[in-house]
């Protein structure tokens, strides 16, 4: 099918693309629909980046998660710890015409862990907040019940709406545009849903005027369509390229492909804690202890990974080699922290040294239809352990229950993916390897990992917080609880004469498209 | 006949009973909802709290019976994903899927009728050797593959119409379609063309042989022995007899195609309901999933009947009302 769908790319590109005339109109494609227009009501991507275009945070967050000013000017810890200062900027209005003030930050905050029938999942970026006291309309203190680094970029994800909204608004009140007023670059027109959303420019936006009059955004689940609407110029950019087309697109020179690293780490999580795994054996089917609780193992496995082969191979090059949770340029990027080099010999040796020179038996398990590649990503690992007398059966299934069962801790190693939704390593390593949180699905523990990770959660001198969390990393990593293969990389391609640039949240935003 | 309609009904009922009954059992079996619903950065409280808003800390049985008893006051719940009244999601996309099959079915009559007819008063001609071999590629391609190719050809190669979507939709005479629009024609010809197509080699297969039979059957041979002209005896005495049988299999696709277009939606990004419930499988969206389903049990049931009061009209012989015999 893949090598079907280059050739027909392949055939398209001969054809005559029609090109639209100039205008300040913006049509994109994007692959996932949204489930609520309501900025808080779930924190998912597709209904985030939707509402990244009618809201603003008090935080905005770049391209790489780093906080730049939004509707705060300014903020900073006080001489108390436990509260922060927020100068908001003067002078903005929402959509209705209503001015901003510090009252809508407060009934935000207050909005997110009560939206009504909502999973309300924006309460973990705000649960550490005890109280949100309005100095004046444009300062705002926020007290937080522990002193709290990650305050600015946690904040960065949460949208602020209008306190006219009210506490008991139905998220449905959103879905009709009715309520969809921000104070964000542009205006609700219309949503079809399943179809498309449009927009129009915020003349008075506060960041000046928007860089598009229109903007209509499409929802084409299927990657070749997404690719035909790009080709037939019926869209002027698509997100979500798929990756076997990335490299024909890219040959296209009326197309421009631009990819960049995202916050997604894939990784490996191993059950390194109970005596007997349920999916490890001897090769004769018999009993034996679980062999991933010895370092040897998970060293050996870590580099009997070929980490090159699998994103040159499996990932056809659109993918990063991870060695820990953020790549560099992201928080708690340590980069003292070497690259396993892939030596079979050695990995051979330390499974000898640790009793297990004739292998063992193992069932490794992984999504088919959530991550890219992920299932062949599961056959090469299968055959990189094999190489070192493992005797490996892949599992694959959808991500219907997947996670169900790994939380019940049903697998003994699983393939999973997870973006750092702060764009820092703790977002990841928290709730992932502390003890006895619900996402440890391995149940590693490790004191001197706890002192440092609560250590850097629990100051607001930045340095101090920077300087525990990469130790932190490093201690994990040594230990090889998860063994980390790459980041996942994300393409778009627009029509030439625009330019996008490339978000690390993998937001698709119509203020991040230029014209050339 | 009103009798025969309540039997109609109250068989309804009991395959939404069983339907609705296979959804719980089968989700129960897969998965719980919330573990895909909720973000990968909930913690545990959230996740209970969700849990507990979607009714799902109660036993299976329970939840059951809480469905029934609201289905009863016509109340199909809200979808666990979009916070949304589950019919409302399902009737918002109905009139995109309908629209989209009856443009086909339309298609695949118009061009199929007559060439059946052709192939199958002129068995041993080229031409209709032609449409027969034709004919097989339209049910021997895969759906799938058909639509890229189409997209390909008519939106990218030649750009005459658009590679997807639904275009531009009005609203004439209280009926909101993309069909008043030229620029909903323009949309809707590639994916019902997609549709049409293993819809067509069906038709002009089915009235071929049809034609065939009847043609050799005795009040045919009557009817040309008494001197009736060639253009009676094809319109009236064959024609309408291939009727009774096209309309059971066009009123079976018909309900089919509203079901399941959810390959020709998913290509041509289509707003219909079988994008709707692919998404709502995928994330075990049961209150979707299950007004889907009472949907499109009532749609076939309706169906079926339009279907069987037409026979009654085209052919006299058959009745609807079997009182007299057994039941």
């Amino acid at each position: 099918m893949n090598r079907f769908k280059q050739t027909l790319v392949g055939v398209a590109l001969f054809g005559t693309l029609s090109s639209p005339i100039w205008a300040a109109d913006l049509t994109i494609a994007v692959a996932t629909e949204p489930r609520s227009l309501h900025p808080l009501a779930q924190a998912l991507n597709s209904n985030h980046e939707l509402a990244k275009h009618v809201f603003n945070s008090l935080i905005e967050p770049d391209e790489k998660f780093g906080p730049t000013p939004g509707l705060a000017e300014s903020w900073s810890p006080t001489d108390d710890p436990l509260i922060w200062e927020f100068k908001l900027r003067k002078g903005v209005k929402f959509h209705n015409d209503t001015p901003f003030t510090a009252k809508d930050v407060a009934f935000s905050y207050e909005l997110v862990p009560n939206v009504p029938n909502s999973p309300s999942t924006y309460k973990r970026r705000t649960k550490k907040i005890a109280k949100v006291v309005v100095v004046d309309d444009h300062t705002v203190h926020i007290h937080t019940k522990t002193p709290y680094p990650l305050l600015p970029r946690s904040l960065s994800a949460v949208p602020i709406v209008s306190h006219t909204v009210g506490l008991e608004t139905d998220p449905s009140e959103f879905n009709n545009g009715k309520m969809l007023y921000g104070t964000g670059p542009y205006k609700f027109v219309e949503f079809v849903a399943g179809d498309h959303i449009t927009y129009t420019a915020n003349k008075d936006y506060w960041g000046g005027t928007p860089k598009w009059d229109n903007v209509t955004i499409r929802w084409i689940t299927s990657g070749p369509a997404r690719v035909a609407a790009l080709l037939s110029g019926d869209v002027d950019m698509i997100a979500s390229v798929p990756t076997t087309d990335v490299a024909n697109l890219d040959e296209n020179s009326d197309i421009n492909v631009s990819c960049d690293q995202t916050a997604r780490i894939m990784y490996w999580s191993l059950d390194v804690s109970r005596e007997y795994a349920d999916h490890i054996t001897a090769k004769d089917g018999s009993k034996i202890k679980n062999p991933l609780r010895d370092l040897r193992v998970r060293q050996a496995f870590n580099i009997a990974i070929d980490r090159d082969a699998i994103v040159d191979e499996v990932m056809t090059g659109l993918a990063v080699p991870a060695n820990q949770i953020t790549g560099e340029g992201f928080g708690g990027h340590n980069p003292n922290i070497p690259m396993p080099e892939h030596d079979i010999g050695k990995a051979k040796a330390l499974m000898a040294e640790a009793g297990y020179g004739d292998g063992f038996k193992l069932t490794i398990h992984a999504t088919n239809d959530r991550y890219i590649n992920d299932d062949k990503q599961a056959q090469a690992i299968g055959q990189m352990l094999s190489r070192i007398g493992v005797d490996v059966e892949v599992v694959t299934q959808p991500v219907s229950g997947y996670y169900g069962k790994l939380r019940k801790h049903e697998m003994t190693m699983a393939l999973i993916g997870w973006a750092a939704m702060t764009g820092e390593a703790s977002s990841v390593i928290g709730p992932a390897l502390r003890k006895g949180v619900r996402n440890n699905y391995g149940r590693w523990e490790n004191p001197e990992f706890n002192r440092l990770i609560e250590g850097a959660l629990g100051t607001v001198d930045m340095e101090k917080y920077d300087r525990l969390l990469k130790e932190s990393v490093a201690v994990a990593m040594a230990d090889v609880p998860i063994i980390p293969t790459h980041y996942q990389v994300a393409c778009w391609a627009s029509r030439t004469g625009l330019e996008f640039t490339p978000r690390a949240d993998e937001s698709t935003l119509a203020e991040y498209v230029n014209k050339k | 006949m009103t009798l025969y309609i309540l039997r109609r009904l109250l068989q309804s009922i009991g395959v939404i009973f069983v339907v609705t009954a296979l959804v719980f059992v089968g989700i129960y079996v897969i998965g719980n909802p919330v573990d895909i619903l909720v973000s990968t950065e909930a913690d545990q409280d959230q996740f209970e709290r969700m849990v507990k808003i979607l009714g799902l800390d109660k036993p299976l049985w329970e939840q059951f019976l809480i469905y029934l008893s609201k289905l009863v006051q016509g109340d199909l719940g809200r979808s666990f994903a979009f916070s949304e009244p589950a019919l409302k999601l399902v009737l918002q996309r109905m009139p995109a899927t309908i629209e989209l099959v009856t443009v086909a079915m339309l298609m695949a009559l118009i061009v199929g009728i007559p060439l059946g007819m052709y192939a199958g008063l002129h068995p041993e001609r080229t031409a209709s050797k032609t449409i027969m071999g034709a004919s097989i590629v339209g049910v021997s391609i895969p759906n799938f593959w058909q639509g890229i190719m189409l997209i390909f050809v008519l939106a990218v190669s030649l750009a005459w119409l658009p590679s997807g979507g639904r275009g531009e939709i009005k609203t004439v005479m209280g009926i909101t379609t993309s069909l008043w629009t030229a620029d909903g024609w323009s949309h809707i010809i590639t994916p019902a063309i997609n549709l049409a197509l293993a819809q067509c080699t069906l038709i002009i297969r089915l009235i071929r042989a049809n034609v065939r039979e009847i043609a050799l059957l005795d009040y045919v041979k009557f009817a040309r022995a008494k001197g009736l002209r060639r253009k009676r005896i094809v319109y009236v005495h064959i024609f309408k007899n291939t009727l009774v049988i096209l309309i059971t299999v066009v009123g079976l696709q018909f309900g089919n195609l509203i079901a399941y277009s959810v390959v020709t939606e998913t290509i041509f990004s289509w707003p219909g309901m079988g994008k709707l419930i692919i998404d709502s499988v995928y994330i075990l969206d049961r209150p979707v999933i299950l007004a889907y389903l009472v949907i499109v049990v009532l749609l076939f049931i309706t169906i079926n009947l339009i279907v069987d009061l037409l026979y009654s009209v085209i052919d006299p012989r058959i009745r609807l009302d079997s009182d007299k015999h057994s039941s």
